[in-house]
């Protein structure tokens, strides 16, 4: 490790900050008013000038046209932010690089240098498309080399790096605008990650706008409505003092018992406006979202085995977790097993800058480092931070033109109270050597080469450095990441945990033929990210596009398909066509959707129904877990409810919340509806036997009587052993049997006839579909249809299979399936 | 049919890079012996030493890589896979 | 579509008053190539008489003249047209010269020649045009499993070459297909090294050259071939410097890497004797159903409830918090591995009563087999016949479910199949097979035959009379239209 510094960035919702990491201690640097925190906050003004922190904050009641604050939700989204005067639209990923541009201006203040690298939070829930836009902020800031750290990762790495702290951890990140909730255990030194929940819409901002529409609400009783319009101008900037005059009487409620919600007089806006809030207050408005978090945490442990006794420590970060009543309720789950001595304001940040001492993500420029010595040429690799007392050491040593290699080596430690025994080289140069460190320190190390005389030979580089501390694995994937297939399921490629970077193939088949030199989108391959096996229900995040074939590829072709996920959240996607040697790497990365309000809207009201449908179902049959399942269906739509409204005037951030609990709640549903299948098998089988026996013994030929007497008793056998796969296989034979049965029966000809004229509209072709209804309508009056081997049965059946074929089938599955082309 | 025959080889994949073949621990190893070994390859790979590059199976040398060695690592320290994999290689050492 | 009940029509044969001129352009064709014949022919003989009357005249300079210029290359060209075609143009990419030289060729018909042009394309890996106009026949059905097997999509390819190997009386084969066509098919598959398909293909062929390659196969597989029958194979087959170093490694008894696999060794635990089998199956090779069930027998006591509570407190020992659920999933896992290779396996599964782990992997097999039949109907299930799906394309997509109810057939029992055939897989194939016909007349003749010949045997064996007779007929008529 050297001289190397290490910078880590928490890029917050509401406040940013960065540390540095030099081997020994993590520190936080001040910005340019002395502060450790940074407000996310970004102004323009009119002439283009940009402001970042509490300067740009302040200006936000005044200024709201041309200040943005709490962008974050909205990372990974096509969002433009406006900024009216100076007529500018910026991204979110380009608003958090005005940010880290000032965090870096900070770090070149106080330490000489601009970092070229750093790591960059994240909450344990980002999906690429945010984990991306992460990424190209750091890039757009100025940085060459972006690596990425969840959040939780980071606040348990900075609370128990010294690797004194065995067992269970829990990290709650309650931050401005998430909630990250992560389980944690440390063994022998070993830090791992055992799961993470959290909610991407459950933050302080949610509790501030409790407060404001409590204070607004109280105001307006008072004295009239202070707000006013919402759409407006003035209803939005009064909004926004609102909003700054709330968040300083809740941060003024964790020293107090209480404070003053004070607006002072604007000319523009006019009047000024007082309002008392007390801690108990306070506590109640925001009781909904402590509890909300609590239950993500309940949810966690339960999932993982574990009880709240089991826990041995509790990191809090984040700025709301300095609420007093938050701390009791979470005081009270744990048994008080609050880790002290941790300030949850800059945890993440110098974790995060800890994390990029452990990779040896080196953030001096070049022109700073060291000229090389002269001396032999050798290449060292070690861990940088490791808990193991004794690693191994890696060392190649590469000769130039005119140079010899050494005979053999001997490591050093620089405190002289250890040193190594002589360990000759291989052939080609390398040597491994097992070091011994000096625990909970920075250890240095010399390596000294000797030739076959026992002269001593220079070396050009030969110190290294290793630090004895908590051993962090590679960053686990937070979701499941894999493909989409043509019949709506997911083929996963990364299980969620898996340590990145990563790169796994597996082999798929086209489901449609694709003619040489096809321009346009000849087939697609879409890459989801979601642990749902069913495709439609994770998110769409990529779509690599197999365009210009070079030969024909009829339906049934192997192609391989290639994932590659680093640590900065790329993912890179390749489809190679064995036999032709073509690779095709034209991948479209979605953003995060940003659906219409109407789509949301419909999405909703059909939610609801589905809701009602498979709670009426659930309380019908009576199945205890399906009712848990869907116990958190109803609090998940009456909030998108509340949101809807916003969402509709405008608030963006609303919008992506809306489609997140819609997504949340049919998970919810879809679990429900697992559940209640064997029940509705087993209803279903009742049905099935009531209905096609007498069919069967009607109008069913010897053998097909047989068969289905059999079926009947196997169909018995497996309701007896619960057998779902069983029965739903003697179902199918029943039903057959019964459909078939049923076609003999010449009233079944105009059942179908009788259907396809009431339905004729929907048909692909509507005029052929009718001239065959007339056909048939005509054979049914002239032919008697009580003969059933009469040929005019035949030809009657024969016609209304043909009007089936004009009726589509199946445009769900195809539009579930995000339209893929693979299975 | 098609599906098989990749499910198959998806499968022989999974065994063949079983954490302790490509580690080349015993499954009795303990936690801190396979963090030990797998940043030894490691390094050894970051080094581009050739003994590093392939491990031994029962059926043939295969090629190791650091993506191999670092799954292999995060795969041994979830207790849960571990008891599988431990369970696989247990297996094929009597075979060796 | 037609459904099932139906007999195929081709369209009557008509009168000759209503089938316009005299000989159609097929007629003209085949008198124009038979005008060529009698003519080149003529010459031929004309040249070697004449050569022999100017040797016995004494001049034997302009003899050899003669011969070496102008005969024997006529002759060649008359005589050995599938030679020059399939073993001088096609190989140097001289498409024209060797579509001539098929043309002249007495032993290909003329139906045959579109097809052979699409082989010879797909050979040179190149794009064929007028595919669409094709004929389904064998030199198509070629075309297609050449393509497969370069795209590396070996089950397709392994199921065409299944069903050339088991076509109806009738359905034509030519010789030229299984000597030319198959040896580029197992050339292919020899190239990359991948021995097991190399000796399948060549099951189909027949030829010098296909018969050291079957050979060559054999002896890198690990088979017995002593190496004076690979040498004398070697020597009388074209080729020769090509294969020489092949021939000479092999019989020296050296082994060979195949592409890509791992080398087997001797397996002693229940633990590799399962990955060596999960091995043998990813090679494409054959495994056997009593291999499969002797190991699952074999696994019985080491996933009892004894062997699994052991691993539930070694669970405990490592701190897993579901240790029992982990151990059931664990014995599960290996289950349905083995249902996954018991799918693939050749061979009958003997019906003797086994143990519970045989018999709940026998029954979870069964359940797969029926289920892929079930899913491969769906193929099958309101398709719109058009003319835009080839009659090769329509074939090829039979195959699949073909596959999965022969094996289905051996192993699923016979009401099983029997339901099923009742309750789908009967009025959905049948009337598939009708609208192929139907849409697609004498191109899809070749097709169809084999459809409705497969369908009337399946029929016979799930006793339904009434598709046997009708799809026997069915298939008589496809095949007065392929003479």
């Amino acid at each position: 490790m050297g001289s190397n510094i290490h910078v880590g960035i928490d890029l917050g919702t509401s406040n940013s900050a960065i540390a540095l990491f030099d081997g020994e201690t993590a520190s936080v640097v001040a910005n340019a008013a002395g502060e450790p925190l940074t407000p996310s906050v970004v102004r323009i003004d009119a002439r283009g000038g940009r402001t970042v922190g509490r300067r740009a904050q302040r200006a936000l009641d005044g200024d709201p046209a041309n200040t943005r604050g709490e962008w974050k939700r909205l990372m990974g989204t096509a969002e433009r932010l406006p900024f009216e005067s100076a007529g500018a639209a910026l991204l979110p990923e380009e608003l958090s690089a005005e940010v880290i541009k000032s965090l870096l201006a900070d770090v070149r203040d106080a330490a000489g240098f601009t970092p070229r690298a750093a790591v960059i939070s994240t909450p344990a829930l980002f999906e690429l498309p945010q984990n991306h836009a992460t990424t190209r902020a750091g890039r757009l800031a100025g940085l060459e080399d972006v690596v990425l750290i969840q959040e939780p990762i980071a606040s348990a790495i900075s609370a128990g790096w010294r690797a004194d702290q065995e067992g269970t951890w829990l990290v709650f990140d309650l931050g401005g605008g998430t909630l990250d909730v992560s389980l944690l255990e440390t063994t022998d030194g070993r830090l791992r990650v055992l799961d993470h929940a959290g909610d991407n819409f459950l933050g302080g901002k949610d509790m501030d706008g409790a407060l404001v529409e409590w204070a607004a609400a109280a105001l307006a009783r008072r004295g009239g409505d202070v707000v006013g319009d919402r759409a407006s101008a003035r209803g939005r900037r009064m909004l926004a003092r609102l909003r700054v005059a709330c968040e300083q009487a809740k941060i003024e409620l964790s020293r107090a018992s209480h404070a003053a919600i004070s607006l002072s007089d604007s000319a523009r806006d006019g009047g000024a406006f007082d309002l008392e809030i007390t801690r108990d207050e306070l506590d109640v408005l925001t009781a909904p979202f402590i509890a909300r978090s609590l239950a993500a945490v309940r949810v966690l442990l339960a999932k993982n085995h574990r009880t709240p006794d089991e826990v041995a420590r509790v990191v809090l970060v984040g700025g709301p977790t300095l609420m007093p009543g938050l701390r009791a309720r979470i005081g009270e789950l744990f048994g008080g097993h609050l880790a002290a001595g941790v300030d949850p304001m800059t945890i993440v940040a110098r974790g995060a800058a800890l994390y990029a001492g452990s990779v040896g993500l080196d953030a001096t420029p070049a022109a700073r480092a060291p000229a090389p010595a002269a001396g032999l040429a050798v290449r060292i690799e070690h861990p940088s931070v490791t808990a193991d007392l004794e690693p191994f050491v890696v060392g190649r040593c590469l000769p130039a033109l005119g140079q010899t290699l050494p005979d053999r080596v001997r490591v050093e430690r620089d405190d002289g109270k250890w040193a190594g025994a002589e360990t000759p080289l291989s052939p080609e140069g390398s040597f491994v050597v097992q070091v011994r460190l000096d625990r909970s320190r920075r250890n240095t190390f010399r390596v000294r080469a000797f030739d076959r005389a026992g002269a001593d030979v220079k070396l050009a580089a030969g110190a290294f450095s290793i630090v004895h501390g908590v051993s962090i694995g590679d960053p686990p994937l937070a979701r499941a990441i894999g493909v989409a297939r043509a019949d709506d399921s997911t083929q996963i490629y990364f299980a969620k945990g898996t340590p990145l970077p990563a790169r796994r193939t597996f082999a798929h088949h086209t489901v449609r033929p694709i003619a040489a030199g096809s321009d346009d989108d000849a087939l697609a391959v879409p890459i989801v990210q979601g642990e749902s096996v069913r495709a439609h229900r994770n998110r769409l995040i990529g779509m690599l596009h197999l365009r210009g074939v070079a030969h024909d590829l009829p339906a049934g072709s192997r192609i391989e398909v290639t994932l590659e996920l680093d640590r900065s959240g790329q993912l890179a996607t390749r489809a190679d066509v064995p036999g032709t040697g073509q690779t095709f790497a034209d991948v479209a990365f979605v953003l995060v959707p940003t659906a219409t309000v109407e789509t949301a809207e419909r999405e909703l009201a059909s939610t609801n129904r589905r809701a009602g449908d498979v709670q009426g179902r659930t309380f019908q049959l009576g199945v205890p877990a399906a009712v848990q399942a869907i116990a958190d269906v109803s609090a998940l739509l009456a909030e998108a409810e509340r949101a809807l409204p916003l969402a509709r005037a405008g608030d963006l951030d609303a919008g992506q919340k809306l489609h997140r609990l819609l997504m949340d709640a049919n998970g919810a549903l879809d679990d429900a509806e697992a559940l209640l299948e064997w029940p509705d098998l087993d209803a279903e089988a009742r049905r099935c036997k009531m209905t096609y026996t007498p069919l069967v013994a009607q109008w069913g030929t010897p053998a097909e009587q047989q068969l289905y007497e059999q079926e009947l008793e196997a169909a018995a056998r497996a309701r007896t052993r619960n057998d779902a796969v069983e029965l739903e296989l003697h179902l199918d034979a029943m039903r057959g049997l019964g459909r078939a049965a049923y076609c003999r029966d010449p009233r079944s000809m105009t059942d179908a006839i009788d259907w396809a004229a009431a339905h004729v509209t929907e048909a692909m072709n509507v005029a052929a579909a009718t001239r065959l209804l007339d056909r048939a309508r005509a054979l049914q009056a002239h032919e008697s249809l009580v003969d059933q081997a009469g040929g005019g049965l035949r030809t009657l059946r024969a016609i209304v299979a043909e009007i089936w074929e004009l009726f589509p089938s199946s445009p769900e599955l195809q539009a579930k399936s995000f339209d893929s082309g693979i299975r | 049919m098609t599906a098989d025959t990749d499910d198959v080889e998806n499968l022989l994949r999974a065994r063949l890079e079983n954490p302790f073949l490509v580690l080349e621990v015993a499954p009795a190893a303990g936690g801190a012996e396979i963090e030990r070994q797998g940043q030894r390859l490691l390094a050894e790979l970051a080094a581009g030493l050739d003994g590093a590059r392939r491990y031994p199976t029962p059926f043939g040398a295969r090629a190791r890589t650091a993506e191999l060695v670092r799954a292999a690592i995060a795969e041994l320290r979830d207790p849960a896979r571990r008891l599988v994999h431990e369970w696989w290689a247990g297996g094929l050492e009597h075979a060796r | 579509m037609t459904t099932a009940g139906a007999t195929i029509g081709f369209g009557a044969r008509g009168s000759l008053a209503r089938r316009g001129p005299f000989l159609g352009r097929a007629g003209t064709l085949a008198a124009f190539r038979l005008l060529a014949w009698t003519v080149v022919w003529g010459i031929v003989l004309r040249n070697i008489g004449g050569s022999v009357g100017v040797w016995t005249g004494g001049s034997l300079g302009a003899v050899l003249s003669l011969l070496i210029g102008v005969v024997i290359p006529a002759w060649f060209f008359v005589v050995f047209p599938g030679w020059l075609a399939f073993r001088i143009a096609a190989p140097h990419g001289m498409r024209r010269l060797a579509f001539a030289a098929c043309w002249m060729s007495p032993l290909v018909r003329l139906r045959d020649l579109p097809g052979i042009a699409a082989f010879l394309d797909v050979a040179a890996d190149r794009a064929s045009t007028g595919w669409a106009d094709l004929p389904a026949d064998a030199w198509t059905a070629l075309a297609a499993a050449l393509q497969a097997d370069r795209r590396r999509s070996l089950t397709h390819a392994a199921h065409i070459v299944d069903a050339l190997a088991h076509l109806p009386d009738g359905a034509r084969f030519p010789w030229l297909a299984r000597r030319h066509g198959v040896e580029a098919l197992v050339i292919a598959a020899v190239a990359r090294r991948d021995w097991p398909a190399a000796a399948r293909y060549a099951r189909i062929g027949q030829g010098r050259l296909v018969g050291l390659l079957a050979l060559v196969a054999d002896a890198a597989r690990g088979g017995v071939v002593p190496a004076s029958a690979l040498w004398l194979r070697w020597a009388l087959s074209p080729m020769r410097r090509t294969m020489l170093p092949l021939v000479r490694v092999l019989a020296r008894r050296d082994r060979i890497a195949a592409g890509g696999g791992a080398t087997v060794t001797p397996a002693s635990s229940l633990h590799a004797r399962h990955i060596a089998l999960l091995e043998t199956a990813a090679r494409n090779e054959e495994i056997r159903a009593e291999d499969v069930l002797a190991l699952a027998t074999a696994w019985q006591p080491a996933l009892d409830d004894a062997a699994l509570a052991g691993l539930h407190a070694r669970a405990l020992e490592l701190g897993v918090r579901d240790g029992a659920a982990r151990a059931q999933a664990l014995r599960d896992q290996v289950l349905d591995e083995l249902a996954l290779l018991l799918a693939r396996a050749d061979g009958e599964r003997a019906r003797t009563p086994a143990p519970a782990f045989v018999e709940s992997l026998v029954a979870r097999t069964r359940e797969h087999e029926l289920a892929h039949i079930r899913a491969s109907l769906a193929a099958f299930d309101g398709d719109r016949v058009a003319p835009s799906l080839h009659p090769l394309a329509a074939w090829e997509r039979w195959l699949g479910l073909r596959a999965a109810w022969e094996r289905a057939e051996q192993n699923a029992g016979r009401a099983a199949l029997a339901t099923l055939w009742r309750t789908g897989v009967r009025d959905r194939l049948w009337g598939y097979c009708c609208a192929v016909s139907h849409v697609h007349g004498a191109r899809a003749a070749w097709a169809s035959y084999v459809m409705f010949d497969w369908l009337a045997d399946r029929a016979e064996v799930v006793g339904d009379l009434v598709a046997v007779l009708a799809n026997r007929e069915n298939a008589r008529i496809a095949l007065g239209h392929l003479r």
